[in-house]
C-alpha cells in the first residue's frame, strides 16, 4: 500500500512538472500584460457574466502594466459575500511569435492549466474565439484549452492572445501560465490535466461508492459490525462532496446554495465516518471524541445549511474548510498518539494514510485560498483513494485474523473431540470391564451355588456313607460316575454353543448315546436346525441339559422302555422338545413319580421361561410298540424371551 | 459295550502304539488298557515331549497317544512331528472334557482321533482300532466348528441336493469338502449318531468315519499357519 502511496504522489510530481517532453515546440509564457477594468455590473450569475464579457474593452494603454505568470490576487477569506458589489474583468495579454518549426499549418492551441474567478473569454488577434459561458461554474477544476481557428492566424506571423477574466473584487482572480504552440505538442498537455485532475477523481469517487455499497451489504447481514456501515457512509459522503466534479452547479440562487451547503458539509461528514472508523481499531473505545465529533458534526451542518441568509460558497469556503483541516489535524494527532501507543498495525497505517489525505486536504484549502501554486492539482481524492485502500487492508487483515482464529479454534475444536473421544473410550472400556468382572462375578456365584447343591452335596453325602460303611465299591463308583456326569453338565453348559438350542442337545446326545444303549435303550432322534435362541445362556443351557437328564433318568429308571424318541422342532414363536418313551407310563393319579420328579421339571421349565406338558399313554402316531403305554414329556420354549423369568434365588436351589 | 459290526477287527496283525503322559496314574490305565486288548502291542509310555519325541524318531509306532496338556511343553509340538515324520502314524489325543476348541487345534496339527480320559479302557482300545482302519470320531461342537469355515453358500447347495437326493454340482469348498462330508458335518452338528448318518446316506457306518478323517486331513493341509494361529491364541505355543 506504501508502494501505492508512493506511485501515486510521484505520479502526481511528474504531471506538475510539466510531464509532457514536446515543449520544445510550443512556448509557455511566464510573463503577460494585465489590465483591470471596473465593469459597474453586479451579480454572480450567468446573465450578468455574460452582459461583462460582451462589452468591448475601455483599457486604455496605461492600463497595462506587465505581470509575471501565475498572478493572482486573493483577497482572502472575507464573509458575508456582498452579492450587489460590481464585478470587475481583468485581461491578460501575450503576444505569441510562432517558433521556426510551426510552419506547418497546424491549428494553434491555447492551454491554460487554471484560471480561477468568474467566467472568462478568448480573444485572438481581437477577435473572440471561446468562452466558458456554458459551465462557468465549472471552471474551478476545469484547464483552458482552445484551438484557434486557422484562418485568425496569418502563417508565421506574432499573434495577440488575450483572456479576460470577469472576477468578484472581494474573492479575487487566479491566472496560471499560459502555454501556446500547435495542437500536436499542446493537447497532451490537456490531456493529461484533465486525466489527473478530472477523470481520476470522478472515476475513483464512482469505485469507491461501489465499494461502499458492497460494504452497505456486507453490514445488512452482519449488522453487528458497525465498521462497514462507516465505511460505506463515509464512500457515499465522499461520492456526494465530489458530485462538483460531474454536476455543474444549478444557476438557481436558492438551489445553489443548498448545493454548495451540502457539498460544503460533506467532507465534514467524510471525516467524521472516517475517524469514527478509524477509532473502531483502537482496542478502547473513545467515547468523548466521538461525542466531540459528533457535536462538531452538527454544529457544521446547521452552519452550512443556507437558511441563515448568509451564503458560502465553494469559493468562498475556506474558513470552513479551515476549521475541517483543524479538527482533522487534532484528531489525527491523537490516533497518532494511540497508535504509537501499542496500538494495532492496522490502526497505524490508517493513521500514516490519515496524515496524508489531511495534508492533500490542507494542500488543497491553500489552493482554494491560492495560497499554493494555481497550477497545482486538487490532492484530496487521492488522498482519500489512499486512506480508503488502508481502510481496506486493516479490514482485509481483520478477515483473515479472523479466519485464522476460525481455523485455530477449529483445529482446537477437533483435536477436544478426539480427547473427548478417547476419553469415551477409555471410559466405555472401563465399563465393560466392569461389566464383564460383574459377569464374571455372577458366574462364579452361580457355579459355586452350584457345585454347593448338586456335585458338592452328592460327594459330601457319599463321602459319609463311604465313612459309615454303608457302600461298596460299586455303589461309589456309580455315585463317582454321576458326580463326573453333573459336572459335565455344567462344563457343556458353559461351552460357547452361540444360543444354538440343536448343538447343545447334540453334545448331550453325543455323550450319553453309548450309555443310552448299553443301557439297553435306542434313541430315536430327530430334530431340524433351529435358529439361535437369543436368550439362551449358560444358566438357561444348564436348567435345559439337566431338564433333558433328569427326564431321560427317569425313563431309565422308572419306565421299562426300549426306546425313546427325541424329536425338536419349531412351531411358529415356539421350540418343542419333545421326549416320549414306550414304557410303562404313569401310575394313574400320580402327578410324579420318583418322588418330586415332575413338580422339578416344572419348575426348570417354568425357569427357562417355557412350559410342560406330560401326557401319559400312548397317543396317535406314537412310536410303534405293541406294549408301549409310555409317558410324553414335551417342553415348550419360546424364540424369544424378554427377560429372564425369574432371577435365581439366592437362597439353596430347591432341586439340588 | 456291545460292538457294533463296524468294530469288528481282525487278528492277524497287531498295532504298535506310543504313550506319552506326564500323569502317572492315567498312564498306568491307559498301559493297562492296552496290554489288555490282544491285538495291541505297547511300544513305550514317555512322560514329556522330550522322551517322546526320543521315542517317536526310535519306534515309530503305529499310533500315538498324546495326552493334550503336557508339562514340559506342548503336546503339539509332538503332534507336528509324528505328523510329518511319520506319515503313516495316526494320532490318538487324549484330553479332559469340555476343551474341544484344543482338540480342534491338534487335529489341525495332525491329528486324526481324540478320547475323554475319563473313557473306558474299551473304549480306547476300540478307539485306535478304528483309527487304524481308517476312520475318525467327531463331536456335534467339532464339526459345527468346521461346518463355520465353509463358505455359507456352498454349505446350502449341499443341504438341497441332499434333501432332493441328487448330486449337486457345488463349487469347490473351501476345504475342498465333498457334498458328502459336508453333509456328514451337518448332521454330526445336530447329534445324529454316525449309524443314523449312515443310515441315511445308505452308506456303512466306517465310511462315514472315514470321511471324517478326510475331512480331517483336509483341514491339516489347508490350515497348518491357522493352526499354528490357533494354538498360540489358546495360549499352547510357550511365546
Amino acid at each position: 500500500m506504501a508502494t501505492f502511496g508512493l506511485v501515486l504522489i510521484g505520479m502526481l510530481v511528474w504531471s506538475l512538472a510539466s510531464v509532457p517532453q514536446a515543449g520544445d515546440r510550443s512556448t509557455r509564457h511566464l510573463l503577460a500584460e494585465r489590465c483591470i477594468e471596473h465593469m459597474g455590473i453586479a451579480g454572480y450569475r450567468a446573465e450578468p457574466l455574460a452582459k461583462v464579457l460582451a462589452q468591448a474593452t475601455q483599457a486604455t494603454a496605461l492600463c497595462w502594466q506587465r505581470v509575471s505568470l501565475p498572478d493572482t490576487v486573493a483577497r482572502g477569506p472575507s464573509l458575508p459575500i456582498d452579492h450587489d458589489t460590481p464585478l470587475d474583468r481583468v485581461w491578460f495579454r501575450v503576444r505569441h511569435v510562432p517558433v521556426a518549426s510551426e510552419q506547418r499549418a497546424e491549428p494553434l492551441m491555447v492551454y491554460v492549466p487554471r484560471v480561477m474567478g468568474g467566467a472568462w473569454q478568448l480573444r485572438i488577434n481581437g477577435a473572440v474565439v471561446a468562452d466558458n459561458l456554458a459551465d462557468w461554474r465549472m471552471m474551478w477544476n476545469r484547464p483552458i484549452g482552445v484551438s484557434v481557428p486557422p484562418a485568425l492566424v496569418p502563417p508565421g506571423q506574432p499573434v495577440e492572445i488575450s483572456l479576460g477574466i470577469v472576477f468578484r473584487p472581494e474573492v479575487g482572480y487566479g491566472m496560471a501560465p499560459m502555454t501556446v504552440g500547435p495542437q500536436s505538442a499542446v493537447s497532451p498537455r490537456l490531456a493529461w490535466r484533465l486525466l489527473l485532475q478530472d477523470t481520476l477523481p470522478q472515476a475513483s469517487s464512482v469505485v469507491l461508492l461501489l465499494m461502499g455499497l458492497f460494504f452497505l451489504g456486507f453490514w445488512w447481514t452482519r449488522r453487528q459490525e458497525s465498521a462497514h456501515l462507516l465505511i460505506a457512509l463515509a464512500s457515499v459522503a465522499w461520492f456526494v462532496c465530489n458530485l462538483q466534479y460531474l454536476l455543474v452547479r444549478p444557476d438557481d440562487e436558492w438551489l445553489n446554495a443548498w448545493y454548495a451547503g451540502i457539498v460544503n458539509v460533506s467532507i465534514t461528514w467524510v471525516m467524521w465516518l472516517i475517524y469514527l472508523f478509524a477509532l473502531r481499531f483502537d482496542a478502547r473505545r473513545h467515547v468523548w471524541v466521538e461525542r466531540g465529533l459528533a457535536w462538531f458534526v452538527a454544529f457544521m451542518s446547521l452552519v452550512a445549511l443556507p437558511v441563515w441568509h448568509v451564503s458560502f460558497d465553494a469559493d468562498s469556503g475556506v474558513l470552513f474548510q479551515l476549521i475541517n483541516v483543524g479538527v482533522a489535524a487534532s484528531v489525527t494527532l491523537l490516533l497518532t498518539v494511540l497508535a504509537v501507543r501499542g496500538g494495532s498495525t492496522e490502526l497505524r497505517v490508517i493513521v500514516a494514510a490519515l496524515w496524508l489525505a489531511m495534508l492533500a486536504g490542507a494542500h488543497d484549502v491553500a489552493l482554494l485560498a491560492q495560497q499554493v501554486s494555481i497550477e497545482s492539482v486538487y490532492l484530496l481524492p487521492y488522498g482519500t483513494l489512499l486512506l480508503f485502500a488502508a481502510f481496506l487492508m486493516a479490514l482485509q487483515r481483520r478477515y483473515v485474523g479472523a479466519i485464522d482464529q476460525v481455523e485455530t479454534l477449529n483445529d482446537q475444536l477437533e483435536q477436544r473431540l478426539a480427547e473427548r473421544q478417547a476419553e469415551l473410550e477409555a471410559k466405555h472400556l472401563r465399563l465393560l470391564e466392569v461389566q464383564r468382572g460383574q459377569a464374571l462375578l455372577l458366574e462364579r456365584q452361580r457355579l459355586m451355588r452350584d457345585m454347593h447343591d448338586g456335585l458338592g452335596s452328592s460327594l459330601m453325602s457319599s463321602l459319609v456313607m463311604v465313612e459309615q460303611g454303608q457302600m461298596d465299591m460299586a455303589q461309589v463308583g456309580l455315585m463317582l460316575r454321576e458326580c463326573v456326569d453333573d459336572l459335565r453338565l455344567v462344563v457343556d453348559s458353559l461351552e460357547p454353543i452361540e444360543h444354538d438350542l440343536v448343538l447343545l442337545l447334540a453334545s448331550l446326545r453325543h455323550r450319553l448315546g453309548r450309555r443310552l444303549e448299553a443301557a439297553g435303550l435306542s434313541l430315536l432322534w430327530q430334530v431340524e436346525d433351529i435358529p439361535p435362541l437369543p436368550w439362551l445362556e449358560p444358566p438357561d443351557a444348564l436348567h435345559l441339559l439337566r431338564f433333558v437328564q433328569e427326564v431321560l433318568t427317569n425313563v431309565l429308571k422308572h419306565a421299562q422302555a426300549r426306546q425313546v424318541l427325541f424329536r425338536v422342532s419349531r412351531e411358529g414363536q415356539e421350540v418343542r422338545i419333545l421326549i416320549r418313551d414306550d414304557g410303562i407310563g404313569l401310575p394313574p393319579g400320580c402327578t410324579g413319580r420318583g418322588g418330586r420328579g415332575l413338580l422339578n421339571l416344572q419348575e426348570r421349565a417354568r425357569r427357562l421361561g417355557g412350559r410342560l406338558s406330560v401326557a401319559s399313554g400312548a397317543p396317535e402316531g406314537a412310536v410303534a410298540s405293541s406294549r408301549a403305554v409310555g409317558v410324553e414329556v414335551c417342553l415348550h420354549l419360546p424364540m424369544d424371551r424378554e427377560q429372564a423369568p425369574l432371577a435365581p434365588s439366592a437362597n439353596i436351589d430347591p432341586l439340588w | 459295550m456291545s460292538a457294533g459290526p463296524f468294530y469288528t477287527v481282525g487278528i492277524m496283525k497287531t498295532i504298535s502304539v506310543l504313550i506319552v503322559e506326564d500323569d502317572a496314574r492315567f498312564r498306568a490305565a491307559f498301559t493297562s488298557a492296552i496290554l489288555q486288548a490282544r491285538d495291541l502291542h505297547l511300544l513305550g509310555a514317555a512322560q514329556d515331549v522330550g522322551d517322546g519325541l526320543d521315542m517317536l524318531d526310535a519306534y515309530r509306532p503305529d499310533v500315538l497317544l498324546v495326552d493334550l496338556g503336557l508339562p514340559s511343553g506342548s503336546g503339539l509340538s509332538l503332534i507336528r512331528h509324528a505328523h510329518e515324520k511319520l506319515t503313516d502314524c495316526d494320532i490318538l489325543v487324549v484330553s479332559v472334557f469340555g476343551d474341544e476348541r484344543h482338540v480342534l487345534a491338534s487335529i489341525q496339527a495332525g491329528a486324526t482321533g481324540y478320547l475323554l480320559k475319563d473313557a473306558s479302557p474299551s473304549a480306547l482300545a476300540e478307539q485306535i482300532r478304528l483309527l487304524r482302519r481308517g476312520g475318525s470320531p467327531i463331536s456335534p461342537v467339532i464339526a459345527r466348528q468346521l461346518l463355520k469355515r465353509l463358505p455359507a453358500g456352498v454349505a446350502a447347495l449341499a443341504e438341497v441336493g441332499a434333501s432332493e437326493g441328487e448330486a449337486v454340482n457345488a463349487p469347490p469348498a473351501l476345504l475342498g469338502l465333498s457334498d458328502q462330508e459336508s453333509q456328514v458335518l451337518r448332521w454330526s452338528a445336530q447329534g445324529f449318531s454316525y449309524e443314523e448318518i449312515a443310515q441315511r446316506m445308505a452308506v456303512d457306518p466306517l465310511a462315514v468315519m472315514s470321511s471324517i478323517k478326510r475331512i480331517y486331513r483336509k483341514l491339516q493341509v489347508h490350515s497348518r499357519p491357522q493352526a499354528i494361529d490357533e494354538a498360540r491364541r489358546l495360549g499352547w505355543l510357550g511365546e
